[in-house]
């Protein structure tokens, strides 16, 4: 039995490399396309099958949180494997997944599991993840590990920029978006995702805007001690923005990643993204 | 035949079970169109229905007759299926529910009572923050009528049931009243609603009216929600008629719940059977209001997006007075009193959409040769709920009656950002922030106006020879950024040539607004043509509806 043990929901966009190397215990959300009803584990529905899969599907796929069940099994396992289990979900204030895991904590042994609303989606959260697992295993105790990732949350960031408003605006979850009238003009929106919240940074229209968008948010934050690119069926140019990037040099080895489906059905494919933590000042 | 019962074993429950999942089955397309709160994504039915299926599931072979064990079961069902915050209120319903029963192995009044009571408290734990005006309101009104009603319903748990049904439908039907967003959507609870379909098909197995499932293919279900759904935000709606049977139909409270889903009501009839015409977003409000009165024929569903689209082509054809309000249709956004507000001058509709679209709260319909007056866009200002204001005249001969407006507007601070252009205007739009610092707005609003070019091309009314252009009358002449760029006699030929003007740098992405006098299919073959002379830059065809001008163009 190990000391302590992360949790966390797919939403995190952690590679599967690191997910092994600190053995986190990840719960998968669904995507319904209709009554078909898929887990986001990277069996039922692969990323490369889900972006090419959205563009012509007949009814737009909706997201729901894990089942009690499913996030039940998965923490009793954790509580078997550890003696305590540090979780962090996606935000409350964007999704159900947090209470689903509150309702479970009490179930199972809540003494023995603490909960972190993480505040942040895709890899602002992955990092939170990684940066509390590597002080697990550096023998960190919960109470150090909580109060270290409440100081960080701050310091997390994620900006993205999504080839079309059309998944956002459907999406419902994010009120300014879903309240833009009509869409006759082609629009690409730059975002913010940051302490729970989404908002909108600008707007442009060519995919070279979107990507010298990012660039730019990238050195005024500079500088960083993780980075992320995140992008939806958009690795070339997740690439080349990495590139682009290369005089940042973050504190850690930086990432390149393919947003789970889960946030793909919000976001839409051909979209890019960064999740940074900055470098404390 | 009514089961008048004073006591329920556990096949009871199971049966009654069935019966509410199977009542949901019937409805759960409809719950999903309901769904507004907390995210309009239209799966709480679906999400509810495989919650209960999951329940169902487990008590499949089970044939225990003791209550606490099969409703156990059904509890541990609900929670390893539940699925979305509605699934999850569920399950946490039945969880409280069988907490109650836990060891009993009948159940009677007394006990039915207790368990709604304890089931509507658990589901209020259930959440972080219980909202009324939801599935938890349904459920708790449905405790308390229990509580109420015990006394005088003597022990009949049909009676009492009915008591409690008659109360969760009265309160899923004041969900708007408690919750705006669905006031504004015009709707009742989804979740609610589900719960009242699930106590339904429960009180309907009890007297012994049956309940058919209608076995649909998931393609046809899906094919079901592409129907009833909205064509999108820019949608104007559905025209909805069909005629419900019941039994005491009251045609005036009919007439007013119509009422409050849409517009152009018309409701009449008598007792038995009721006709029903409305306007509406979502024809699954009606339809779904109309099958819980009775059954429900003769169904009509338009698409009166089609009906619009004609009547603007007919519109345009025949141009109305100038400066004319745009359509009601392109709502305003919703401003606060501290955000920035925007008024856009648009010369045509189509352009005026795109204007709404980018957030314009006000719109000035005028252009090249019908500029309007100091006086209109004093009063567009005016009619914007904010204290700050940015002022887009897009054209330059609007300039100075724009800024005239502006210090006109003394208690606004308004600042005019000297756009020449439709579509300068339009890049100007697209960093706005109604809720950023004003001055950090408008400058970064100044900036974007010059990140694109603009091309115009129409017809010269006159012979000139300017900036080295000769032109005859008849002409066709092309504008870049409003300067006289270029002429000649074949449209085609005058498009290439200003996009290869247009684009002197990097340009990655053309649009096209065609005007109101370029029919849709020659647009389209426009854009076709250009596709194949500019292999490498992407063309994005919007209707402009503009007067005198074929095409306005942006290159970026």
């Amino acid at each position: 039995m190990s000391g302590i043990l992360l949790m966390t929901d797919s939403t995190c966009d952690l590679p599967v490399e690191m997910v092994r190397r600190f053995d986190i215990r990840i719960v998968p959300t669904y995507v319904q396309f209709g009554q078909e009803s898929l887990a986001d584990d990277g069996v039922q529905l692969t990323r490369t099958d889900f972006y090419r899969r959205i563009v012509n599907a007949p009814i737009h796929p909706t997201t729901s949180a894990p089942p009690l069940g499913q996030t039940y099994t998965i923490m009793q396992q954790a509580l078997n494997d550890a003696d305590h289990v540090i979780a962090l979900t996606a935000p409350a204030k964007l999704s159900g997944i947090y209470n689903i895991f509150r309702l479970v904590a009490e179930q199972t042994d809540p003494k023995r599991v603490t909960l972190l609303d993480s505040g942040m989606l895709s890899m602002g959260m992955g990092w939170l993840v990684i940066i509390a697992a590597e002080m697990a295993e550096s023998g960190a105790t919960p109470a150090e590990i909580v109060a270290a990732i409440t100081a960080l949350q701050p310091r997390a960031d994620v900006w993205a920029a999504l080839d079309t408003m059309l998944y956002l605006r459907r999406s419902g979850r994010v009120g300014w978006a879903a309240s833009v009238v009509g869409n006759f003009l082609n629009i690409k929106p730059v975002i913010r995702q940051h302490d729970s919240v989404v908002t909108s940074i600008t707007r442009v229209r060519t995919s070279q805007r979107m990507f010298n968008a990012l660039v730019d948010l990238a050195h005024q934050n500079a500088p960083l001690d993780r980075l992320a690119v995140m992008h939806t069926a958009n690795i070339e140019n997740a690439q080349r923005l990495l590139a682009a990037l290369a005089d940042i040099h973050p504190n850690h080895e930086p990432v390149i990643v393919e947003v789970t489906p889960v946030i793909g059905v919000h976001v839409g494919p051909q979209g890019l993204g960064l999740g940074v933590i900055r470098a404390a000042s | 035949m009514v089961e008048h019962t004073t006591s329920w074993d556990g096949q009871t429950l199971k049966r009654l079970a069935q019966a509410g999942c199977d009542w949901l089955d019937q409805h759960h397309t409809l719950v999903n169109q309901l769904n507004v709160f907390p995210v309009p994504d239209g799966d709480t039915g679906t999400n509810m229905l495989m919650t209960m299926r999951n329940a169902i599931k487990e008590i499949a072979n089970n044939e225990s007759n003791h209550i606490g064990e099969i409703a156990n079961e059904i509890a541990h069902g609900a929670m390893m299926g539940s699925r979305g915050n509605s699934g999850t209120i569920l399950s946490q319903i039945w969880q409280g529910f069988a907490h109650a029963l836990r060891d009993q192995s009948t159940l009677d009044a007394d006990l039915l009572v207790k368990s709604l009571r304890e089931a509507a408290d658990t589901a209020y734990r259930g959440v972080i923050k219980p909202v009324e005006g939801t599935i938890l309101t349904v459920a708790r009104e449905a405790a308390e009528e229990a509580e109420e009603a015990h006394e005088s319903t003597q022990g009949d748990i049909t009676a009492l049931l009915d008591r409690v049904i008659e109360r969760a439908r009265d309160a899923l039907a004041r969900t708007p009243e408690m919750l705006p967003i669905l006031q504004k959507a015009g709707v009742v609870d989804s979740g609610g609603s589900g719960l009242v379909y699930i106590f339904e098909g429960m009180l309907r197995a009890l007297r012994g009216e049956e309940i058919v499932v209608i076995e649909r293919a998931v393609a046809d279900v899906e094919d079901l929600a592409e129907t009833l759904a909205p064509e999108d935000e820019e949608g104007y709606g559905y025209d909805v008629q069909f005629i419900v049977k019941g039994a005491n139909l009251d045609v005036s409270i009919i007439r007013s719940a119509i009422d409050q889903m849409g517009w152009s009501t018309v409701v009449v009839g008598n007792e038995r059977a009721v006709k029903v015409h409305v306007h509406v977003h979502d024809p699954g409000i009606p339809l779904s209001y109309g099958v819980s009165l009775g059954d429900i024929s003769d169904i009509v569903v338009e698409n009166m997006q089609e009906q619009f689209q004609d009547y603007v082509r007919e519109r345009t054809e025949h141009p109305t007075a100038p400066h004319e309000t745009p359509a009601e249709a392109f709502a305003a956004p919703d401003l606060e009193a501290d955000d920035i507000g925007i008024v856009a001058v648009a010369s045509g509709e189509g352009l005026a959409q795109v204007f709404r679209q980018l957030g314009a709260a006000e719109l000035v319909m005028g252009g090249q040769t019908n500029n309007p007056s100091t006086q209109e866009l004093f009063e567009a200002i005016q009619r914007v709920p904010t204290q700050k204001v940015v002022l887009l005249p897009n054209n330059k001969n609007i300039f100075l009656a724009a800024e005239q407006a502006a210090r006109l507007a003394k208690d606004r601070e308004v600042v005019v950002i000297p756009t020449r252009t439709m579509p300068q205007g339009i890049s100007a739009l697209l960093p706005y922030d109604p809720k950023g610092e004003f001055e950090q707005v408008a400058a970064a609003m100044r900036e974007a106006k010059d990140e694109i070019v603009t091309g115009e091309v129409t017809t010269a009314t006159r012979s000139v020879e300017l900036n080295g252009v000769e032109v005859a009358e008849g002409q066709i002449i092309g504008l870049v950024d409003g300067d006289l760029a270029l002429s000649g006699d074949d449209l085609e030929q005058v498009m290439q040539d200003i996009i290869r003007r247009m684009c002197t740098i990097d340009c990655e992405l053309i649009t096209l607004y065609y005007g109101h006098n370029v029919q849709e299919d020659d647009a389209n073959a426009m854009i076709e043509t250009l596709s194949t002379a500019f292999p490498d830059q992407e063309f994005e065809l919007v209707y402009g509806g503009q007067a005198h001008y074929y095409y306005i163009l942006s290159a970026e």
